[in-house]
């Protein structure tokens, strides 16, 4: 362990990047590194390490990591494009410590960088167009026509291919100079989580970013948003541009939302677009609305079921007719994936001379396509000390040559042999050294950067940053290159400028927090409304839960004091109650179930129905379904109310009552939270309405469960602590004692939580607010069977006598208020049912036609 | 040979279906041995678009949209031929079967382009059986068109044509094992054999003449879609042998489309969106002799 200044690079003959080998501190480190060193002593480093993974906690910022298969596995079977298994996503890893580079090289290698994209792009122009290359016998043919991404039902379509966004896995090799080591054309990612990365770190290292001149990342993201609003086919005045994403359990779900919300465009799933007369819509509740640039994060092949992959529920049905028919452009251009591909580095040099007439900057990491008799050899020969990979990353990770077993080398061999135009061999790089934050101290780390490229106009513009990212230094000389970005630790990529320009003081896209309300009137888009909803109506059941614990040693207490039969009646009902309010039987309906173990179930197991846990999960999951439409606040609070659990003793360990009372409060502190960042800061728009009636409608139902539960039916006796441990839960005993200090009666509860329409806690005052948020929803004019319903429900309260349902009845029993109830309950649910049908409802499920005459069983 | 060929495709759905995508392969291809003389397809329920495009095979593809809620969805494509046999060049025939590899043929202007029909495809495999199965026809330095002729005689012999047994996504390795299937099944198993041994196959989807000239045996296949194979010949020729019937291509066969297999040229193909929970397809083909004198019933 040391502190920045007494660091060294890991070896004396390996490219380091903060000193020259003889100690010296490189260009762009030299204005950094003395602050840094400075700012970061004294335990320092650790703090920032530390704040640094809050913050990114406390926003939700993660990845999903996808175990995917080396090349020697077999691939799974993919069907429809989604993920069967629920990978939950992980921590997003910053290191504090940022990546920096002088201005002077950064300005060199983003030349390389553009030369690069513009050669690429000349290149997948050609092998969809006129394929004059492959003719010519400048491309590897076989490689290019046996790669995965090649899609054949796009070649020669009359829409030219088109490079937009390209990104560059770059490292070093042992002369220290720069390489390619992959190229991502197909949908590049990362470019979400380098903004993220930057904003962290900033905020990490205020005194130092603040005080250097740090290139920033908006310009980048201002050219992506207008080359994205270029790509529109010529007719459209005013573009609509939406990212295509494959859903929220994807990698890098995350990245795609920050961008999204940044760039201010519309997040959708497949499922959300249509394709009517040959253009494509976007799909809300009440009408279709053209979307000219379709800027897609999932690959080529699952973007239609049509012409593409069959069966993928991804894509958009007809999306190649309409991209045929110039009604819409997708970015990249469908397709693109075909040049991520390695059997072409070895010939971009030349191809470089011939397209473009200029030497190739930027090299790339020696390969040989083994579709090359002489390079064939080669890798056979050198297995031991290559990487292999195959042409498509459809084959699987790479893997290294030299830590096979004998048999499995004989199996890459013959594979390789069989078909040896989808295999390259790859030279390891040996990376340079980075200093890395690694529990407070300092340490060398391998360092490479993924570098991102947009269309400029004519030209091409290349961020000035990046997504860095640095592994352990043994396990990485050469494994790097095979491992996912997600296994190591990312960091911000600093362009430290050189020529004294003032000192920016604040990057506009740079700030912490987003926009705090980035929802828009697109947002009636059904599923999105759905997830809304269901938002709604989660953080409801969790706060009523809460408070429904919260309130149970009002009964309790009440009980034990008296110490007689009657009274534990009282709170055994109680008890009894929170079974059936949250159904999750048998609970306490077993007299020899320990109330202890249930509150703390109830509070921490998210496989217990109607959990604390359980509502916090599947709000979460909701949120993380519509990301982009919320404020980034949401994060703070729903990581803050996960952290209060996991605090909790684990189920079967002791818990003591003011551990289960101060996560109670926590969770509730949370809840309200959640309900005020969301009151104050989104536009009231159809996606916050549907909100609102969930949260409407969830208290309704609570509400109503709850008095069920305790005071209708057979009556306790007497009652007073279980009517005041209700109106507690019901967050109206202030009130309640209030107004009827002498008469604190079922009847007086039935006025006050039902029939009261002022009492913001009443379920008549739900009715109201679901009436009015069901109004303002586009095409309520028709008068939507929601609507009237909620007004049906209205009309049965107005005019009823809390006296006469809550009688008692011969029995001794409340039996009218509980049919009543019951009543209103299944007007409730109709309720839901009906906002189900009218805002919420996916289009029909899609289906492949069956293929021919002769198929059976398909 | 004029002949006058109905190709029908019914799918009935026991719900409403409210969007039905579609593509299909059902226009002839002009060829130096085939004419189409005319051409006409119609789509019911009426579609709201239908276009048409020559794809990278030279294959007329039409994709069409229908929105008019159904429950019956219908296509029919009724095309006029004139179909005579391919010549075929007895020098290219003969070339010894390893110069036939479009891979070692860099001398020949074309055959990049057949190297495409080298590789496996989506719906073939090339499963190390095949190469043990394809290697008894390939002696060092047989022509290569006996080599497809001897292959051509295998399949024919070693499989049983037996509808129903399976599928269109039954796979060559389970072919190889089972040796039974439709025409679709032997083409693809003569397409894997091939490519196993480097040559460039193609998987050719047409029609057979439901009646047989005068004098000859009705031939098995006819009265659904058919298929066949081609293998490349240097100098841009391609063989084109139909294992179902164990003979090269004649008067009988009408081409419509090819490409690596029969996933890029299914007859007709598509997404619908519906709660329909079953559906039944219904396929009739017809291809009769008809009098040169007809009048084309439309232009092609």
């Amino acid at each position: 362990m040391s502190d920045l200044a007494a660091y060294r690079g890991a070896h004396r003959d390996v490219y380091d990047e903060l000193r020259e080998p003889d100690g010296a501190v490189r260009p762009g480190w030299d204005a950094v590194a003395g602050p840094m060193a400075e700012y970061l002593g004294n335990g320092a480093l650790a703090r920032a390490e530390a704040q640094g993974a809050r913050l990114l906690n406390d926003h939700g910022v993660t990845i999903v990591e996808q175990q995917s298969p080396t090349i020697l596995d077999d691939p799974p079977p993919r069907g429809d494009g989604v993920p069967d298994r629920l990978a939950a996503p992980s921590p997003w890893r910053l290191d504090p410590i940022p990546a920096v580079f002088g201005a002077r090289e950064w300005q060199a290698l983003a030349d390389g960088i553009a030369q690069r994209t513009r050669l690429l792009d000349a290149v997948l122009a050609d092998v969809y167009g006129p394929r004059t290359l492959m003719a010519e016998g400048l491309l590897p043919t076989a490689a290019i026509l046996d790669h995965a991404e090649y899609l054949r039902p796009l070649v020669g379509g009359g829409v030219p291919s088109q490079l937009l966004v390209h990104a560059v896995d770059l490292g070093r090799d042992a002369s220290g100079a720069w390489v390619v080591m992959s190229d991502r054309t197909q949908a590049p990612s990362g470019a979400g989580y380098a903004l993220m990365n930057r904003r962290v770190t900033a905020r990490v290292l205020t005194d130092v970013s603040s005080a250097t001149p740090i290139a920033r990342l908006s310009p980048f993201f201002a050219a992506l948003r207008q080359a994205l609003t270029d790509a529109a086919p010529a007719a459209a005045a005013d573009p609509r541009v939406v990212v295509l994403s494959p859903g929220p359990l994807s990698e890098t779900a995350y990245d795609q939302a920050l961008l999204a919300a940044t760039l201010g465009f519309p997040l959708v799933q497949g499922s959300d677009l249509t394709v009517r007369d040959g253009r494509v819509f976007m799909r809300t509740i009440d009408s279709r609305q053209p979307v000219d640039v379709v800027w897609r994060r999932i690959d080529s092949k699952w973007a239609d079921p049509l012409e593409l992959r069959a069966g993928s529920r991804l894509g958009v049905a007809g999306l190649t007719d309409c991209v045929r028919r110039g009604t819409v452009s997708v970015v990249n251009t469908l397709g693109s994936g075909a040049l991520e591909n390695p059997a072409l580095l070895p010939y971009l040099p030349r191809l470089c001379v011939e397209l473009l007439g200029e030497n190739l900057k930027l090299g790339s990491v020696a390969t040989w396509w083994c579709g090359d008799a002489a390079s064939l050899t080669h890798v056979l020969a050198h297995l031991d000390s290559l990487v292999i990979r195959t042409t498509s990353r459809s084959g699987g990770r790479g893997i290294l040559g030299g830590r096979l077993t004998a048999a499995q080398r004989d199996r890459l061999a013959r594979s390789i042999r069989h078909n040896p135009q989808r295999y390259v061999g790859q030279e390891i790089l040996p990376l340079s050294t980075t200093p890395a934050a690694d529990g407070g101290g300092v340490v060398a780390r391998t360092l490479s950067v993924r570098a991102f490229c947009v269309r400029d106009g004519a030209s091409f513009q290349v961020m000035e940053g990046g997504l860095a990212r640095s592994g352990a230094v043994e396990d990485d000389r050469g494994d790097v290159v095979v491992t996912s970005p997600g296994r190591a630790s990312s960091k911000d990529v600093w362009v430290v400028r050189d020529d004294a320009a003032p000192v920016v003081a604040r990057d506009p896209v740079a700030d912490l927090r987003l926009a705090a309300s980035v929802s828009g009137g697109e947002s009636a888009v059904p599923r999105v409304l759905s997830d809304m909803h269901w938002i709604g109506r989660y953080a409801e059941r969790g706060e009523s839960l809460a408070r429904l614990l919260l309130a149970a040693p009002v009964v309790m207490d009440d009980a034990a004091r008296a110490g007689d039969r009657w009274r534990s009646e009282a709170s055994r009902r109680y008890r009894e109650a929170i079974t059936h309010v949250t159904g999750a039987y048998p609970g306490q309906l077993d007299p020899a179930a320990p109330f202890r173990d249930e509150v703390l179930a109830l509070l921490r197991d998210p496989l217990r129905p109607g959990s604390i846990a359980q509502s916090l999960a599947r709000a979460t999951s909701s949120a993380q379904e519509v990301r982009e439409q919320l404020s980034e606040d949401v994060w703070l609070v729903l990581s803050a109310a996960e952290r209060a659990l996991e605090n909790l003793p684990a189920i079967g360990d002791p818990v003591t009552p003011s551990q289960l009372i101060e996560a109670n409060e926590r969770m509730l502190t949370a809840f309200l939270a959640l309900a005020g960042v969301v009151g104050d800061n989104m536009v009231r728009d159809p996606a916050w309405h549907m909100l609102d009636a969930g949260r409407a409608l969830e208290r309704a139902i609570q509400a109503v469960r709850l008095i069920r539960a305790t005071l209708a039916g057979p009556r306790v006796s007497p009652e007073q602590g279980l009517i005041d441990a209700v109106m507690t839960a019901l967050e109206s005993i202030v009130t309640f004692r209030r107004r009827y200090p002498a008469r604190r009666t079922v009847t007086a509860v039935v006025e006050l939580m039902v029939l009261d329409e002022r009492n913001p806690r009443s379920v008549a005052f739900q009715l109201r607010r679901l009436g009015g948020d069901l109004t303002r929803m586009p095409g309520a004019s028709q008068g939507s069977r929601a609507v009237r319903l909620a007004e049906a429900a209205q009309e049965m309260l107005a005019g009823v006598d809390p006296q006469r349902v809550a009688a008692l009845g011969e029995d001794g029993g409340r039996d009218a208020l509980e049919e009543w109830l019951d009543v209103l309950a299944s007007a409730l649910h109709d309720i839901g049912g009906a906002i189900e049908a009218t805002y919420l409802k996916r289009p029909p499920t899609q289906r492949v036609m069956a293929a021919d005459a002769w198929e059976t069983d398909e | 040979m004029r002949y006058r060929i109905v190709h029908t495709t019914r799918y009935v759905y026991d719900d409403d279906v409210t969007g039905s995508f579609g593509q299909f392969h059902l226009r002839p291809r002009d060829l130096p041995w085939q004419q189409l003389a005319a051409h006409e397809v119609s789509v019911g329920p009426s579609p709201d678009t239908l276009a048409r495009h020559t794809d990278l095979y030279g294959n007329t593809k039409t994709v069409f949209h229908v929105t008019t809620p159904h429950r019956l969805l219908e296509i029919t494509g009724t095309s006029v031929v004139d179909v005579a046999a391919p010549d075929v060049d007895p020098e290219a025939f003969a070339t010894p079967w390893e110069r036939a590899r479009p891979a070692s043929r860099a001398d020949v202007e074309d055959a990049w382009r057949a190297l495409d029909f080298t590789f496996a495809s989506p719906r073939v495999a090339i499963p190390d059986a095949a190469r043990e199965y394809a290697d008894a026809s390939f002696g060092a330095h047989r022509p290569v068109g006996e080599c497809v002729l001897d292959l051509m005689h295998r399949v024919h012999a070693d499989f049983t044509y037996a509808p129903g047994v399976t599928t269109v996504n039954t796979g060559v390795g389970e072919l190889l094992v089972r040796r039974k299937g439709v025409c679709q099944d032997f083409s693809h198993v003569m397409i894997a054999a091939l490519r196993s041994m480097g040559l460039a196959a193609r998987y050719v989807s047409g029609y057979l003449a439901t009646t047989p000239p005068p004098g000859k045996a009705r031939l098995v296949g006819a009265d659904a879609t058919h298929a066949w194979v081609g293998c490349w010949l240097p100098g841009g020729d391609w063989l084109y042998a139909d294992p179902t019937n164990d003979r090269l291509i004649d008067t009988s066969h009408a081409t419509v489309a090819w490409g690596r297999d029969y996933g890029d040229v299914a007859p007709v193909r598509g997404v619908i969106f519906t709660d329909s929970k079953k559906s039944e397809l219904d396929v009739s083909v017809d291809m009769a002799p008809a009098d040169e004198g007809v009048p084309d019933p439309v232009p092609a």
